[in-house]
């Protein structure tokens, strides 16, 4: 599964530590969930996709 | 507090804790890691209160629950392996069943106590969870009398005037040991 967090992350001008701060996990989980390596659970991508201002169905997208 | 600080913390109190622990062992007190211990639990859980920042999160607790059913895997592998061993090799020296049913308890109460847990969660949400919860603490109930029970020392070897006498019914053949 890939997303889109890097890029809206970066369009909002946030670092990975003040996304993660702001949705309540370590750095490290927004560093796998932006390499795609992790699949959060639907809280934690409902959490970041409020945090970007989108929606989980546009965050996350299959191949 | 940051994690940093906080993760160095825990080093500190595991060095204190262990050099308690071997003290006490050396010194033969056994009260005093007992109390150092649920100190430390007590202090730490005090402190990671104060960490501002997450130190763990579900990614975290998603691995650990894969570490904790590789570690079962594995443990209860070896365990059962030098279990059959040590009894196969009880005649060379009586002492190896000992040990052997000591392992072998072990792996079944810890087998037992990740299958209740499990069971637990699974049954949370359920509508017959209250009875699921229920019987599942009879389970652990029977499991600790059974231990108590066990380790009772009801049929065992007692020295005494100098001599072995059977109290119970011992499956072990008489200590070697001298009675003293």
């Amino acid at each position: 599964m890939k997303n889109k967090i890097k890029e809206l992350r970066l369009k909002y001008n946030l670092t990975q530590e003040e996304l993660a701060a702001k949705v309540g996990v370590r750095r490290e989980t927004i560093v796998f969930l932006e390499q795609g390596k992790y699949n959060p659970s639907l809280r934690l991508a409902h959490d970041v996709a409020r945090v970007l201002k989108t929606k989980i169905d546009d965050l996350f997208y299959f191949d | 507090m940051t994690a940093k600080h906080y993760m160095a913390f825990r080093l500190v109190i595991a060095a204190v804790l262990a050099a308690i622990i071997s003290l006490s062992v050396v010194i033969g007190n056994y009260v005093l890691p007992v109390v150092t211990f649920f100190s430390c639990l007590i202090l730490m859980y005090a402190v990671k209160k104060k960490v501002k920042e997450v130190i763990e999160d579900e990614r975290d607790y998603e691995m650990a629950g894969k570490a904790a059913r590789y570690t079962m895997t594995v443990f209860s592998l070896i365990a059962g392996v030098i279990t059959i061993i040590l009894f196969a090799l009880r005649k060379e020296n009586p002492g190896f069943e000992l040990v052997g049913s000591v392992l072998a308890y072990a792996v079944c109460g810890m087998m037992l106590i990740y299958s209740v847990i499990f069971k637990y969660f699974q049954s949370k949400g359920r509508e017959n969870s209250f009875w699921i919860q229920f019987g599942l603490l009879i389970i652990l109930l029977l499991f600790v009398v059974f231990g108590l029970r066990l380790f009772s020392g009801e049929d065992n070897w007692i020295c005494q005037d100098g001599q072995w006498i059977k109290h119970g019914n011992p499956s072990a053949p008489m200590p070697i040991s001298e009675c003293k």
